[in-house]
């Protein structure tokens, strides 16, 4: 009864989702919460991840472009994901393996009850992750709004502050601040992920040399570029980082 | 009237002090208890001399050093003020308007010690960063960890004859945790996991409660050879590196705190002399 879906799309990070077919069934049908995070999925994860879901979703996410795979309920490696649906729920109370996927799970996105859920290879040693990722982010961002290089507004630095902004953004805007001045403009987060307790991983910057700044973010490791370096009117740059599932290169 | 005047001098003496030390560079600025103790290590073979770059999250602290070292070198730790550092390096020579990679993160912790290493071949040229365990052994024993740096054995075994193995099937561009063995002489032989032919040994010297990284790396013309690197003798920790050598391609020359730490600190002693001169000339009429 349970669809384990392997997205075979091009829905990769930060990537438009994968072309819509002629069967697809109308998305109208399902509730707002379901028709945004299936958004959110395809949006997010890349070709041939692993998702647990319950047939509706399922068959959405088939006629949307991904392979589906059925009968593989109990299936749930690490690092493959559940789209959480009340229906799903329902049959988790009735199979254990299912129960076991979930229970061995971290919310990646949510919409009331409807959540997206990576599934862990230790479920405690992701919550520990997940902790002294917030402490970094906390300790970097308490510094980054100390930095003379780097303006922003007071919502702003209380935000960055308070470790809502991605590690990733924070370490190439601390770098990018050693090179030449710049001006925080907005912290954007995708509102599923904020609920989930995940940090915004979109930023606008305002910089005097535009070419200088798109030179230096070139250079950036892959684990902290990027996906998407987006310019904008009066030298400003909407700067996004990927859905980030792996631990990032940081030592402490 | 008189006292309330000298003491503002003073004050501003001492807040011109203050200030003055702000512009300072965390591994000046930091006590020596409360620093992190950092140093960079060239382990990428075919790339001639690395650049290593620390920036703090919280500004104006970007630093160079490991200009000019060579391949399987490691510069002296220096020390750093505790926090969030951005750390990214490139080829050394590389024009000053290129950027420079940025790699890892490091949270540095107060007395805690750090090798920040540029490692792989020169197109994947890479930063990873280990943590240095400089606590002496217990008694009669030393610590000792491997880096496998030698492109020409994707894995590695490393053993310490007549001693333990240190490594087993290391990979190129990873490290071991440290190994505990007796203090004594040993010979070090490392060996191309499958290609037992591709080996080098070296002699070492393992004194009590001492800490040591042995590498592997390639050799000049062919093969691989080992060197041993000495990271804490007792309570001593190896060797605190020079200042650092220069401004490089991520440093702002003209307010750099390079620059700008000496204007600063004789304006700062400019403003104390002067205030203690104010406060000899009133206490003299």
């Amino acid at each position: 009864m349970i669809a384990l879906v392997r997205v075979l799309g091009d829905g990769g990070h930060g990537s438009p989702g994968p072309k819509r077919t002629g069967t697809q069934q109308s998305s109208t049908a399902l509730p707002k919460s379901t028709r945004e995070l299936l958004q959110w999925v395809r949006a997010n994860l890349p070709a041939g991840t692993r998702v647990l879901a319950d047939p509706t979703v399922g068959s959405r996410l088939k006629g949307a472009g991904y392979h589906v795979e059925i009968g593989m309920a109990a299936a749930c490696p690490p690092n493959s994901f559940i789209f959480l649906t009340p229906a799903l729920e329902q049959s988790a109370r009735q199979r254990r393996p299912i129960a076991g996927c979930i229970n061995h799970s971290l919310t990646v996105a949510s919409l009331g009850s409807y959540e997206v859920r990576e599934v862990t290879a230790d479920l405690a040693a992701a919550v520990r992750a997940r902790r002294a990722d917030l402490a970094d982010r906390e300790r970097g961002g308490a510094a980054l709004a100390d930095n003379p290089s780097i303006r922003m507004s007071a919502p702003l630095r209380t935000a960055v502050r308070d470790g809502l902004l991605d590690l990733r953004a924070q370490a190439v805007l601390a770098q990018l601040a050693a090179l030449m001045p710049l001006r925080l403009m907005a912290i954007d987060g995708v509102p599923a992920e904020t609920r989930a307790g995940l940090p915004a991983r979109s930023v606008v910057i305002r910089v005097p040399n535009r070419a200088a700044a798109e030179r230096q973010l070139s250079h950036v490791a892959a684990a902290y570029r990027p996906s998407q370096v987006v310019r904008a009117a009066g030298n400003t740059l909407r700067l996004t980082w990927p859905f980030r599932t792996g631990p990032l290169p940081v030592l402490n | 009237m008189r006292i309330r005047r000298s003491r503002s001098l003073a004050l501003v003496a001492v807040t011109g002090l203050g200030a003055g030390l702000i512009v300072l560079p965390p591994a000046a600025a930091a006590s020596s208890a409360g620093a992190a103790m950092i140093r960079g290590g060239h382990f990428s073979p075919n790339t001639p001399g690395v650049d290593v770059y620390l920036t703090a999250f919280a500004g104006k602290t970007t630093r160079l050093w490991l200009s000019g070292v060579g391949y399987g070198d490691v510069s002296g730790y220096e020390r750093f003020a505790p926090g969030l550092y951005a750390v990214s390096m490139r080829p050394h020579g590389a024009a000053p308007s290129t950027p420079a990679a940025l790699s890892w993160t490091l949270d540095a912790r107060p007395g805690a010690a750090y090798t920040a290493c540029a490692v792989g071949l020169n197109a994947q040229l890479h930063g990873i960063v280990l943590h240095d365990d400089l606590q002496p052994a217990p008694a009669g024993e030393a610590r000792v960890r491997v880096i496998q740096a030698a492109s020409r054995a994707p894995r590695a075994d490393v053993v310490a004859t007549g001693g333990p193995a240190l490594a087993r099937g290391v990979a190129f561009s990873t490290s071991t945790n440290y190994t505990l063995i007796h203090a004594g002489d040993y010979t070090i032989k490392a060996s191309a996991v499958g290609n037992p032919a591709l080996q080098a040994t070296t002699r070492a010297s393992f004194a009590p409660d001492s800490v040591h990284t042995v590498v592997v790396l390639d050799a000049r013309s062919r093969g691989i050879t080992t060197r041993v690197l000495d990271d804490a003798t007792g309570a001593a920790v190896a060797p605190v590196g020079a200042p650092p050598a220069g401004a490089g391609g991520t440093a702002r020359a003209p307010d750099d705190w390079v620059y700008g730490a000496v204007p600063g600190l004789v304006a700062v002693l400019a403003t104390a002399v002067a205030g203690a001169l104010v406060l000899r000339k009133r206490r003299t009429t």
